[in-house]
């Protein structure tokens, strides 16, 4: 080969290089362009949601927070049908609903969540009941409602009642609840359960003793935040619990089984957010900021229960870790 | 001989040399646990094969071996723990003051309380040091504040941890370090009065100081018991035990005293593992 | 007191009464599965409903009676809406979710966490009631002023409203896909040059993605079940829909409005509960799917 030949060569090869070179270098352009598109699009979704979520909340806030204060809204029983007066009855019964379903709920899922970690964590039991709590999780809830207003409402007599909206809570809070115990006391190290038992002790000891104490912080996260979700459930408490209060309610009456008794728990009951559904049509100013400012006291709820949640939680992991 | 070997045996020389109290009840010590044809399954696959072995009061026996030889499986299956393991099954005979323990009839939770076991990683409970101690003895019947007080002293005397904690009793355990954990682990144990100790691998999260501690401590329970530990460290099996078992891939390969272990390996995977061509 | 049973005995009470705990909840839900589907097959087998026409019929009218004496019972429409809301609510929800997802696991991981999940979370927690009423002032006035139709109520503003519910359904979901994305994949995949968009595109997305199916499918779920909220706004008409502001019911609605109106046993009451029955297939229909999804994962791991 003569070097004229050569040079030639080398030169058609530079060429080459250079034009790999640049189509390199608007590749690498291109995907950094790209890549800028990309970030900035996200940012902008990012913000879109972030402007939703607070300009929701300032919304039902600003629309509601005035009639938190209007004397009597949160002391007076509602009348005409919910259109005029407050909503104390409605709120006295969303706290006696959510209180009987804790009562129901939380031991049968703190059962529940035990058996299925400790006694059997991957047996043919657990996979038969992880499906049920599955599938009932996933159910919507007005079947839920449906069910209970056949079973309790209609079979066993209970009509309209406080009970029966329980019990229907219950079944929709049950998955939630387990689920979240299950993983508290997955989340307890396996050395714990061992200490115990190479004591002597029954797992029913280790899990009572020290187990769920260790699992206490996320367990109580866990338990207000379900709160938080069955105090604005409503659809399954429509043909449950009823779509209105009695008229009048005597706190002091301790005759459980009279129709007034505000504790007697086969007496209807309505629960903030059915009270939100029942007269959101109404067309009256009055009505209106009845709806705006139950909405809002539902909301300072909500509020006040996820606040709560992450307060006991992080108090109670730091009294622990303290002792 | 090798490098390796001989640094063995001069530790060996050198627990010797500090005195290892347990030393002198080498041949007389009675059986206090032994096993014959033990086999261990998880599901299908066969852990451990058949094994049997006998442990002396007054002595400590190293189990040691490479990871998942089968030396912590053999270790949990002398007091029933790998009950707890779903799908792993044990047969062969355990003997235990007289008795085949490997039986359904079993009580496990009588037994675990005269063969107690301590772990790799301190495990205390998340209570005081006080509670940590009479959580177990309570739950089997102990009571009376007084008789619970001098158990709590007395354990953690034997666990020689009593003269550091004696005033902070209502502390956390988790204040205490990690190898005042261990030996508060092993008060624990004691507070059950057990005739038999399990350690697993009990130093292997913790520094060379508390290791030499716990090492010390082990010596002092092997006067009145007898002490089986698996450890990962050929230098702790060395220092501290009269016997030693070596364990490869499920078997039980060779077995004596821990000197002719160490310096007179007849079995040629043991003397790989010793001389370090795998670990 | 327990403690002084024999720890034998001890621990049988203990196994007991959890798994009473355990064996109460799957009686009901079988119960449940039973008297549902009990329930939604009488209005065929015992009341005469032709299967066909429920799934094929367009004329829905309980109220009024055919010659048979019988209502009518075409299903059609409310199955139709069902539908057309969730696939709607969902194709407007999904690329947000999984937007904002990506945002805040990829691209600023601290205050994804710290600032962002907090407050998507936040969302989970409103009343679907507060949903609806957002929707029946806001949404509803805003279709009406922008599209200029009579009530502004329909498909659309429903599907917005679920979109809105959803939402948190799914990212939160596609956070943790995302999340349990390990690190190592990122940072070969950076080694190699690309930029991080294409990491997140080629590499993480992909590797999440059977995650983010069940995130999905889990957010489908609930735009399917979901009643009050969009019983608030989208009319409650149980005709064909013709567009998308014409006011429509869906499967759900329909139950909220005509449950407690007819007598148990009734033909009318039987046919609701095979809407009931038909909403309860769809949810064990999802569930499989999840199972699948995660099986099929499982199998390529």
């Amino acid at each position: 080969m003569s070097s004229i030949e050569a040079s030639q060569t080398a030169q058609a090869a530079s060429l080459q290089t250079a034009a790999a070179e640049a189509r390199r270098a608007k590749h690498i352009e291109r995907a950094g362009a790209q890549d800028r598109i990309a970030t900035f699009v996200l940012t902008a979704i990012v913000a879109f949601v972030m402007l939703l979520v607070v300009s929701m909340v300032a919304y039902i806030l600003y629309q509601g927070i005035g009639m938190l204060f209007h004397p009597g809204f949160l002391t007076e029983a509602s009348r005409a049908n919910g259109t005029q007066g407050g909503v104390a009855y409605q709120l006295f019964d969303s706290f006696y609903m959510l209180f009987l379903t804790l009562v129901i709920s939380v031991p049968i899922s703190l059962g529940g969540a035990v058996f299925l970690v400790e006694y059997a964590p991957d047996g043919p039991i657990t996979k038969i009941a992880s499906t049920a709590i599955e599938t009932l999780s996933s159910l919507p809830s007005i079947v839920v409602g449906m069910f209970g207003f056949l079973v309790f409402s209609v079979n066993l007599g209970w009509k309209y009642s406080i009970i029966s909206g329980a019990v229907a809570l219950t079944m929709f809070n049950i998955p939630i609840l387990v689920r979240v115990i299950q993983q508290a006391l997955e989340d307890v190290p396996q050395s714990q359960r061992d200490a115990c038992l190479a004591m002597g002790l029954t797992r029913w000891e280790a899990t009572i003793h020290v187990l769920i104490p260790a699992a206490m912080p996320a367990i109580v996260t866990g338990i207000v935040l379900s709160a938080g979700r069955v105090f604005g459930e409503a659809a399954a408490l429509l043909f449950t619990s009823g779509m209105s209060s009695p008229v009048r309610l005597n706190f002091l009456s301790l005759n459980f089984s009279s129709p007034t008794c505000a504790w007697n728990v086969f007496r209807p009951g309505e629960s903030l957010a059915v009270h939100i559904y029942k007269i959101y049509g109404e067309g009256s100013p009055q009505a209106q900021e009845i709806v705006w400012g139950t909405a809002a006291l539902l909301m300072v709820c909500v509020l006040m229960f996820n606040i709560a949640a992450r307060v006991v939680g992080k108090m109670l992991a730091k009294r622990m870790t303290a002792e | 001989m090798s490098n390796e070997t001989e640094s063995f045996m001069s530790s060996v020389a050198t627990s010797e040399r500090t005195g290892k109290a347990s030393r002198g009840h080498a041949t007389s010590g009675e059986v206090a646990i032994s096993t014959n044809d033990v086999n261990v399954y998880y599901g299908d696959h066969h852990a451990l094969h058949g094994t049997s072995l006998d442990f002396h009061k007054g002595e400590i026996t190293a189990l040691i071996g490479p990871s998942g030889c089968g030396k912590s499986t053999f270790l949990r299956s002398l007091n029933l723990m790998n009950r707890e393991i779903r799908g792993c099954r044990v047969t062969g005979e355990i003997m235990y003051q007289g008795r085949n323990i490997n039986t359904p009839k079993e009580n496990l939770y009588e037994l675990r309380r005269s063969i107690g076991m301590v772990f790799q990683q301190p495990n205390p409970f998340r209570k005081s040091i006080y509670e940590n101690i009479v959580f177990a003895p309570k739950r089997h019947g102990v009571t009376g504040k007084a008789e619970l007080d001098q158990l709590v002293e007395e354990s953690l005397r034997g666990a020689a941890l009593w003269d550091e904690v004696k005033d902070k009793l209502d502390k956390s355990a988790f204040a205490l370090s990690g190898g005042q954990q261990q030996r508060l682990c092993i008060a624990r144990t004691l507070a059950l009065k057990p005739d038999v100790i399990l350690f697993d691998e009990p130093c292997s999260a913790l520094d060379p100081i508390s290791t030499l501690a716990i090492e010390d401590l082990m010596n002092t329970l092997a006067e009145e018991r007898a002490i089986i530990i698996v450890t990962h460290s050929m230098e702790q099996a060395s220092r501290v035990s009269n016997r030693t078992a070596f364990f490869y891939m499920g078997d039980m390969v060779e077995y004596g005293e821990t000197e002719q272990i160490f310096t007179r390996p007849t079995d040629q995977r043991l003397n790989d593992y010793l001389t370090g061509a795998f670990s | 007191m327990a403690s002084h049973l024999p720890k034998r005995d001890l621990e049988k009470v203990g196994m007991g009464v959890t798994g009473a705990c355990v064996v109460l909840v799957t009686l009901v839900v079988c119960a449940l599965i039973f008297m549902v589907a009990q329930k939604g097959l009488s209005s065929f087998f015992k009341d005469g409903v032709d299967v066909v026409g429920f799934f094929t019929g367009t004329a829905w009218d309980l109220h009024n009676t055919d010659a048979n004496g019988m209502p009518f019972t075409g299903a059609l429409p409310l199955i139709v809406t069902s539908f057309a809301v969730m696939v709607l609510s969902t194709a407007i929800a999904l690329p947000i979710a999984i937007g904002s997802a990506i945002f805040a696991v990829e691209i600023q991981p601290k205050f994804g966490q710290k600032v962002f999940q907090p407050l998507i979370e936040l969302l989970v927690g409103i009343p679907s009631v507060v949903f609806g009423l957002i929707g029946f002032y806001v949404i509803v006035g805003a279709m009406k002023a922008i599209f200029h139709v009579p009530t502004g109520l329909g498909i659309l503003p429903g599907s917005l409203v679920l979109a809105i519910m959803i939402l948190p359904t799914i990212t939160t979901l596609a956070i943790d896909a995302l999340r349990a994305v390990p690190d190592s994949y990122r940072q070969g995949s950076l080694a190699l040059g690309y930029t991080r968009w294409q990491t997140i595109w080629h590499v993480v997305l992909r590797s999440a993605a059977p995650s983010l199916m069940t995130a999905v499918i889990l957010g489908m779920t609930r735009a399917f079940g979901e009643t009050l909220a969009v019983r608030m706004v989208i009319g409650g008409i149980e005709t064909m829909p013709n567009g998308l502001l014409d006011a429509a019911s869906t499967i759900t609605t329909t139950l909220t409005t005509s449950m407690a109106v007819y007598a148990d046993g009734s033909v009318q009451n039987d046919v609701l509960w095979s809407l009931a029955l038909m909403l309860m297939g769809m949810s064990l229909i999802f569930i499989l799917i999840i199972h699948l999804i995660g099986k099929k994962g499982g199998d390529r791991a």
